[in-house]
Formats: structure tokens, sequence, C-alpha cells
């Protein structure tokens, strides 16, 4: 937390409400998203008791499943979620434009899907589900459903993608609302999305916090409320002595409806606060950088639908040098997220002012011919003076760039003279005379940081991964295996 | 041993003193759950007070609109207790199988259940240490007869100057090796790992059996090292109940867990320090009106003092009538001790509210408030360009 969220946090709580930190939207929001809510059973990581999905707020599935404890009833119940998603997720790939980054050019889809959820933690239950379904046998004795394993390697591939800071293909929406929002709760409750929500929006206009306590309450999945575990414990014991042992869908037709009336308000409440939630963050503009974003999430996702398409596998455990690479990766992910962030939105740049990363004023003077000694001549390097209305402690010699051109060449901090009025002059010295790049006019305002969004080069690993770096590989096996859980 | 009577006395009146504080009923025993969740609520006297007196604050507030529900989903509670039955199942014989070759168990070794035998009552616990004791002499003598493997063995411990018995559900004594400590839950073991939120806590639980456990062999006569402090885990393997073994040494933990241990205030301070006419009853009293329940906990909190910070919300029943607290008089740890940094000596998140528009701040303010009223300036200058 910075100094500028922390105002922004007492002023939330000052209102008794949430107030936004974001001036732009720095997520896509695409118009037909497949949503996703889901509940599962105590001590059951590793399966769904309940799912609700759809593409629009108005169109709800469900699947209950009953006895989640159950292979053959979990499966049958995924399957008809497995068909829609399936369909849906893979109909992006088809559809592929040319994209060229230096030499190489490749086939991108143009569009790629986006699957909404309510939290991390559904996130997280999406791709243990996943993990499940992926390595599971299509033939032999224990043969799974195709589509259930498609369904696996889909989740799967979202699990390992949500890790890449700024990815839009999976949106947990408890992150994309906190991302916007300053709201006067802790980090633990504002996971709640039902407890964001309410002090966002409090229902009928009243004092937020009050309602995001009541909110807390009424948790949105996917870990179960210990008192609904309760009544729904009764259920499922009636529906397992009645099936008595039977899977078959006309048994499990008649017998589920009292599990299905249990979760049925349980999804409603977790699928109206999910939409809610979206259609209150997508109205606002969208920040110029989310293309770039998208575009980068399009290519994970043509990857990963070419990759599944040649029968490819993932591994469950990086090898050292996956796990160096993928490192890296988010790493320099995480670096350009914060940069465009701030070069898109004023608010977030303004945190940076604060924590002395960057400079903001009015241009006072420029010398585009201002020359130096170069290794072999004299070479340009023209000088921007700028007035800043506030202190400036940032050091001479510091790489910033400006804002406008967060991509290009660097400026280096050349002078910071504090004036008699509290104020600051701060002379910048660009780092190429290449007559390509302009020069912020005399009389505008500018802005410079330490945020640059050119891409890195990564560098390039070791041939051979060193001694220090080999451990053992590990072969994925299905979890369905060994002494059957309860409910058999 | 015999103990004088005048410690009898003593502890007879420390025990009505501490009745009198919990208003009646059963104390709650400090087990090793209990003393996880103090262990991060030690700069609470509320807390301290509550665990001394073994209060119930999981249910103190219960049927209040503040209670907060920390229930157990039947499922879960289900699936652990058909794990352990499965492992416990003919004379032990998965449990045995599991471990034989990872802890160098004989091919005849034998299981004890130290939960058989031994009728229920207050008597229970402290006839079960005896067991575990006798048990434990014959492992280290190397008693050919010894059963290799106590399921449910209880080690005393000793909490805030005060008796107490913790249960450990496995303690392995393989022939001529150390003594070693076995947890078992039913989270699974997935691609070699157990999920690192349940598998940490699991660790300092069995680091507590290793200490209690090497003090149970040091009065017997024993060196501490005969007791290992690498400990294992049983859990299930991917989504079945196939038991799966997992080892780890916890030498760290086991020195954490000693330090908490020596930190709990002895109990007979905390009740010589607290005001003769404190009480929990009116609080626990489900009878009375939430409005009279909530009044009485106001009542004590003022007078002994609370600390709340948002982490309590995981781990303690009062958390949520402590977060009212701070709400109520805009305390900045409402928020949480990050926001409570960044504000020092600022009072109020209303004060700190008003500064960053610009209020003149009191000299106690002054460092806080330059920022902030600096941060105050850069977000007033932002042109608002939100819908709503």
């Amino acid at each position: 937390m910075n100094h500028l969220d922390a105002a922004l946090a007492a002023r939330a709580f000052d209102l008794r409400r949430g107030v936004r930190r974001r001036t732009v939207r720095h997520r896509r929001l695409v118009s037909n998203p497949l949503a996703v809510v889901a509940w599962q059973l105590g001590g059951e990581p590793f399966a769904v008791a309940a799912l609700g999905w759809g593409d629009a707020h108005a169109a709800p599935h469900r699947a209950v499943v009953g006895e989640p404890r159950n292979r053959d009833l979990l499966f049958a119940a995924l399957l008809p979620f497995a068909r829609w998603f399936n369909q849906r997720f893979e109909a992006h790939g088809a559809d592929r434009e040319r994209f060229r980054d230096g030499e190489d050019a490749f086939e991108v889809a143009r569009t790629a899907p986006q699957v909404l959820v309510p939290n991390r933690a559904t996130v997280e239950l999406l791709g243990r589900l996943g993990r499940r379904l992926a390595y599971l046998p299509t033939d032999g004795p224990r043969a799974a459903p195709v589509e259930l394993v498609r369904l696996g390697r889909h989740l799967r591939f979202l699990w390992e993608n949500a890790a890449v800071p700024g990815q839009q293909l999976v949106v947990a929406l408890t992150d994309l609302v906190n991302d916007h929002w300053a709201v006067p709760l802790s980090a633990i409750e504002a996971e709640s999305l039902a407890a964001l929500d309410a002090v966002i929006a409090p229902p009928g206009g009243g004092c937020g916090l009050a309602a995001a306590v009541e909110a807390e309450l009424r948790p949105v999945g996917p870990a179960p409320d210990a008192e609904d575990e309760q009544r729904l414990a009764e259920l499922v014991e009636r529906f397992n002595a009645d099936r008595a042992g039977r899977t078959d869908p006309e048994v499990v037709r008649r017998l589920l409806p009292p599990v299905v009336d249990h979760y049925r308000p349980l999804l409603r409440r977790a699928w109206d606060v999910l939409w809610r939630c979206r259609d209150r963050e997508a109205p606002l503009t969208e920040a110029p950088s989310v293309g770039r974003r998208w575009d980068d999430d399009r290519v994970a996702y043509t990857r990963h639908v070419d990759w599944l398409a040649r029968g490819g596998l993932r591994r469950t455990r990086h090898t050292p040098r996956q796990a160096a690479s993928v490192l890296m990766r988010l790493e320099e992910a995480g670096r350009l997220l914060e940069a465009e962030e701030a070069c898109d939105d004023p608010l977030v740049m303004a945190a940076a002012i604060l924590a002395d990363r960057a400079v903001r004023g009015t241009v006072t003077a420029v010398d585009p011919d201002h020359t130096e000694p170069g290794a072999r001549r004299a070479v340009v390097r023209p000088l921007v003076t700028l007035r800043s209305p506030d202190p400036c402690m940032i050091p001479v010699g510091r790489d910033l760039w400006w804002s406008v051109q967060a991509d290009g060449r660097e400026y280096a901090v050349e002078d910071v003279r504090p004036t008699p009025d509290g104020w600051a002059e701060v002379v910048l010295k660009r780092m190429t005379s290449s007559g390509k790049a302009a020069l912020p006019a005399v009389g505008t305002e500018a802005c410079f940081s330490v945020f640059s969004t050119a891409r890195r080069w990564l560098g390039r690993l070791p041939e051979e991964t060193p001694w220090t770096h080999q451990g053992a590989g590990t072969v994925p096996e299905p979890l369905d295996g060994g002494a059957p859980a309860v409910g058999g | 041993m015999p103990q004088p009577a005048q410690s009898r006395d003593l502890d007879t009146a420390l025990d009505e003193r501490l009745n009198a504080i919990r208003g009646g009923g059963r104390p709650v025993p400090p087990s090793v759950r209990a003393l996880a969740a103090y262990a991060q609520h030690t700069d609470c006297p509320l807390a301290t007070l509550g665990f001394a007196a073994g209060v119930d604050f999981d249910r103190l507030l219960a049927d209040t609109s503040l209670a907060t529900p920390f229930g157990q989903s039947p499922f879960a509670i289900g699936r652990g207790r058909m794990f352990e039955e499965r492992l416990r199942a003919d004379g032990h014989a998965i449990a045995l199988g599991l471990l034989r070759d990872p802890l160098g168990l004989p091919a005849d070794a034998k299981a004890v259940n130290l939960r058989d035998g031994i009728p229920a009552g207050p008597g229970r616990m402290p006839a079960r240490s005896v067991a575990t004791a006798t048990h434990l002499r014959a492992a280290l003598a190397a008693d050919p007869s010894a059963p290799h493997l106590l399921d449910g063995a209880v080690l005393p411990g000793e909490v805030g100057g005060r008796a107490a018995f913790f249960e450990a559900d496995l303690l392995a004594a393989p022939p001529a090796a150390p003594l070693r400590v076995g947890e078992v839950k039913s989270f699974p073991k997935v691609d070699g790992q157990v999920d690192p939120d349940q598998f940490g806590p699991a660790l300092d639980q069995a680091a507590v059996y290793v200490l209690l456990a090497r003090r149970a062999v040091d009065r017997i006569g024993g060196k501490p090292d005969a007791v290992s402090d690498r400990v294992f885990l049983v859990t299930p393997q991917n989504v079945g109940l196939t038991p799966a073994l997992s080892e780890v040494a916890v030498n760290a933990r086991v020195r954490r867990v000693e330090r908490v241990l020596e930190a709990v205030p002895a109990v007979a301070d905390v009740a010589a320090a607290t005001p003769p006419d404190i009480t929990f009853a009116p609080v626990a009293d489900r009878q009375a009106d939430e409005r009279t329940r909530l009044d009485a906990l106001h009542s004590v909190a003022d007078r002994v003092g609370t600390s709340y910070s948002p982490g309590c919300l995981g781990s303690c029943g009062n958390a949520r009538f402590c977060r009212g607290r701070a709400v109520s008089v805009e305390s900045p740890c409402a928020i949480g001790p990050a926001v409570e940094r960044l504000f020092p000596r600022i009072v109020t998140l209303g004060r700190a509210a008003a500064l960053s528009r610009g209020a003149v701040p009191t000299t106690d303010e002054a460092p806080a408030a330059e920022l902030l009223a600096r941060a105050g300036r850069l977000i007033d200058a932002v042109p608002v360009r939100s819908p709503s």
C-alpha cells in the first residue's frame, strides 16, 4: 500500500463507501464472456458440488451433482458444462490473422474467449478440477469422456495463465474490483465479492460498511458456509440412501430436486453479484494499453489451442528450465503492466509522483540543439526543463521516460533545483539525437517517470541446464485411482 | 507426586476465580488449535484473558449478529474420520504398510490404539498419558513386546503454568532409531505436493508434539534426541483415500513452538491482574437479548483492552465484535496494519481524510500530514471521468 492508496482508503472510510482508484478500465471486458460460478463440498478440493454458467446475466445454466464424491455422478453432471464450455472456448481459434514479431510471423486468433469468475478461489478450484480431468485416460476400463479431458486441459491452461500479471483470459471479479476501487475494507475482507459489491453500492444507498458486514455472511463460493453444509448434509445423506448405489440418470433425476433446491439460491446469489460487479466496470473507458495485453492473451490462447490440436500435454510441475523462463516472463509482464497502467492513468501516476518515481510539471524551456562531447564527436542531447509544483527528490543521473513516449528512449535527470517557493526545476536530457522522437512543447504539461513500456530482451538460458538446477521430472498421474472415496 | 496442601488450596482458589471469569461452564482445554489461534493474538489483553480462563470465544457470541461462522463442514469432518478409520482397520494394517519401509519398522510391527479401553470422563486424558509414558518407556528400553506405533498418544504439557494434555495422532517407535511423530490429515497430496496453506499448520501441530514428546522422554530418563525432529504426515494420495507419506524436518518450528509456549503468560498472573468483577457470564447467556450481551462484552473490553487487526477475523470468535469497535472509533487498524503504519499518530481515518483535503495538522500529525496533503492534492487534480 502506498500513500496515495492510503489517502484514498481514508476518504473511502470517511464516505463509508468505495471510491474509484482508477480513471480508466485497465482490463478488457468482452461482451460475451464465459461466466462461471461454483460451489464445492467441504474437504473435497478436487470436485465441484454445483456449477452455474452462461454468457449473459439473464440466461444461466446450472448443474448440481448431488454426490460430488462419486466419480460417475460428478462426471455426468459436468458433461453438459464441458460441451457448452469447449464449444465456445475453442470457437475463437478458427478465425486467424497474421501476426508479425520481428522476423517471426505466425497466425493468431482474431478473438479470444474470456472466462469470468467471482474470485481467485474459483480460479484455483477450476485449476484443480482441470488437473483432475486433463490427464484422465479416454480408453480402457475407467475411460473418461473426451469432452471432460478437453475441458480439463482448457481449465488447466486458464489456471496457469492466470498467474500472468494483467492477463484477461480469466478475470476474477475480486481482482478486477480491487484493482479499480479503493474500499474501506482490509485485504482479507476485500476478498469477499459480496462485501466489495455492498461497500461500493450499498443496497438502498445507506452505509456501505454496514452493508458489507451483512453481505460477508452471504458468501458467493466456492468454499461452502458451514451452516449451509449442515443443511446440505442431510439432503445428501437422503439422496445417497434413496439411490442405493445407483447412478443412472433416471434415478438421479428423480432424487436430485431437494439438493438442487438447496443450491439454487446459492448459485443465483453468486451469479447476480458476479454480473452486477462486471456490469459496473464495463462502461468505463478502456485504457489504451489494454489492447497490447489482449494481443498477448490472443497469442497465449492460440498457442494453447494449437498445442492441444497436436495432442500436446502440459507438465504438472515445471522443469527447472521451464520454471526459470516462466518466472522471467511473469516478471516482465508484471513490469510492463505496472508501467502501462501508470502511463494510461493519471491516478496511478500520482502514486509514482508521491513516491518520487515520477515528476510532472510545466515545460518552461526546451533546448533541442544542446550538444555535448560524445565518444568520437559532439552529439546532440536535447534538454527539457520542467517546473514541478512538488519538491523533487529524484537523484541526478536517473533514467526517466516521458509518459506519452514511454516506449521510446530514456531521458537522464541532468539537474534538480529546488525553487524558493517549494517547487522544483528539473532539467532532463534526452539520450538520443534521433530526429524521429518529438520533444514536449514549451508551456505544456509533461510527466516523466521510471516507467518504460518498451519490451526488454529477456536474455537466453544456457543450452544445458546447470547441474544446480537439474531436478527429477514427474509424469502426471490420473487422480482417480487407488481406493475409491465415499459415496461409491 | 503429592502436592503441598497450600498449593492445592491456591489451585482451588484459582480455579474458582477462572470459573467466575468464564461464568460457569467447562473450560476449553488449551488444544494445539487454541494455542495456534492464541499465538496470533498475544498482544490482545482480551484474547489473553479468554485463553487463560478457557473461555470458548468461538461460541461466546453465538446467536448474535456478530457471531463468527467458524463451524466445520460435516463433509470435511466425515472425510477425516473415514480416512483415519481406514488407516486403523485390521490392526492398523494400512498405516503399518505405509510406514514400514520409510520408517524402518519391522515386518511384524504392532500398533496400539490408546483410545481403546479407557473410559470417558475427566480422568481419561491423564490415564492415556500414563499409558503413553509406559509404552514410551518400553520402547526406549528396547522391550521386544513394545508396540511400534502408538495411535492417539497423549502427551502432558504445561500452558501458562497449568497442566494440559495434547493428543498426537501417531507416534512411531522404530527399533534402534529415534521416535517419530506423525500427523494424519485428510487433505490430499497431489503431484508430490500438499497444499502449502494446510501443510504449514499441520507441521506446526506436529512440532508441538515433538517438543512435548521430548519432554515426556526426558521425564522417564531418556535423552531428548530420542525423538526425531523429522516428522511425517499421512494424507490421502490424489482424490481417493489411499494414504501417502510426506516427511519433513521441523526443528525450526519446534524452536518457535517452544518460544510460543514460553510466552504464554501464567494463568495465575492473568487472573490476579484482572479486576475482580470481570466476567463473561452475561455475554455467554444465550437467553439474554443481543443488546444486553454485547453491552456486557463492551464493558469487559473497555476495561481489559483489545488489540484488533483484520488478521483476527480468521482466528478469533470476537473479531467481528472488535472490528465494529474499531470502525466506530474510526481507528486506522480497521483497514489494516499497512494503513496504520502510513498514518503514524493520526488517530482516526476521518482525520486522515480531512488532512488529505488540506486540514491544518497538529504538531503530532505533522510528519504524516505533509504526504497526505500532497496525496490529496494529486488525487483532486485528476479529472473525474468515471461514469458512476
